[in-house]
């Protein structure tokens, strides 16, 4: 599965509170999951930063 | 009739939390008709409880105290169970320790040395508290949902449950309880509690019978 | 490879800081054989100078959001 589809998957199953917390910096820039959905969802250049930190990470 | 020792020391805001709910327990293993021996305050000291244990064999402990993954503390955080002193002390118990991280070397020492379970966890223990409950476990309703889990576990225990079973009821209302924080909107920072009830669910651990029962 | 690990481990402090930080001041654990409840500042503070404790409030909340990946932790 790719990275995006892990992360799509488990978005979907995020408790709606989860959603607003925190779940990667970046350049010292806090990110949601749902700052991350947007950014992975238009192929932005954050979104696949965010994607490879989560998969560093052990999120995805 | 089984006998059941309770250790339960008291002496900072976070054990008396837990003498707090495990009171009803005491109450509990009384009213079923066990012999129980309540060893609270000052008298969870490790020269009262390493005598209690001694003489009366008792085939159900509960600990609440501090602890590390050696050791179980009682009053004044004196440590009462170590693996270097006296693992063997637990021999032919079931016991289930509400102390930080004990299930981690003392709970397979204790199997080693001839206790039939050792109930536990092998990380740090969480507990949640609600900042407007004023020190006052009766009404703190976060506090309730990690100790819940914990009084579900040791009165299946007295209900003659097996271990296997007991945790089991007592990780299902821990997974309940995460899935309350997930979803309320009673109080706004429940969200921020779950990750350390979490770590609660995943530290709760068996050493020994899984199968074992007091009789 | 040493340096790989630290800065990842420097990324995990960093993100659960700025999960506390989510957290209203009110928020209260008493967490290890620290016989207190700390509140927010008090965690962020653990966790910021590396003590066991903070190290310890890291890995739970790492454990934590990998669980959503493994499905433990059903949303409803």
């Amino acid at each position: 599965m790719e990275l995006k589809e892990e992360f799509f998957k488990v978005y979907a199953n995020l408790p709606i509170e989860e959603r607003n917390n925190v779940v990667v910096v970046i350049d010292k820039q806090p990110i949601s999951w749902n700052i991350a959905y947007l950014e992975i969802k238009n192929y932005t250049k954050l979104g696949q930063q965010i994607l490879k930190t989560l998969k560093d990470l052990g999120i995805l | 009739m089984a006998c059941v020792l309770f250790s339960r020391p008291n002496d900072d805001i976070t054990l008396s939390y837990l003498f707090y709910y495990s009171k009803e327990l005491v109450s509990e293993s009384n009213n079923l008709g066990y012999k129980t021996i309540n060893k609270e305050g000052k008298e969870a000291n490790k020269e009262i409880i390493i005598s209690v244990i001694k003489k009366q064999n008792p085939e159900l402990i509960m600990f609440n105290g501090h602890g590390s993954p050696t050791e179980i503390c009682g009053d004044n955080e004196e440590v009462i169970i170590s693996v270097e002193e006296n693992p063997e002390i637990l021999k032919d118990s079931i016991v289930y320790s509400l102390s930080c991280s004990s299930a981690f070397k003392l709970g397979p020492k204790s199997i080693e040395n001839g206790a039939i379970s050792f109930i536990g966890y092998d990380f740090e223990f969480a507990l949640g508290k609600d900042s407007e409950s004023e020190a006052s476990p009766r009404h703190d309703k976060i506090a309730k949902l990690f100790l819940e889990p914990s009084n579900i576990l040791f009165s299946s225990l007295l209900n003659k449950r097996s271990v296997k079973d007991s945790v089991a009821k007592a990780k299902k209302k821990m997974e309940d309880n995460i899935n309350y924080l997930h979803t309320t909107d009673r109080f706004p920072e429940a969200i921020y509690y779950a990750p350390f009830l979490f770590s609660n669910y995943l530290g709760l651990v068996v050493h020994g019978d899984k199968e074992a029962s007091i009789n | 490879m040493n340096e790989k690990n630290k800065e990842l481990e420097e990324i995990r402090k960093e993100l659960v800081i700025e999960r506390l930080r989510q957290a209203p001041p009110t928020v209260k654990i008493a967490f290890g054989s620290l016989n207190e409840f700390m509140n927010r500042d008090e965690l962020i503070d653990q966790v910021q100078k590396e003590t066991d404790i903070g190290k310890r409030i890291v890995k739970l909340q790492i454990e934590y959001l990998r669980a959503f990946k493994k499905g433990m932790l059903q949303g409803v």
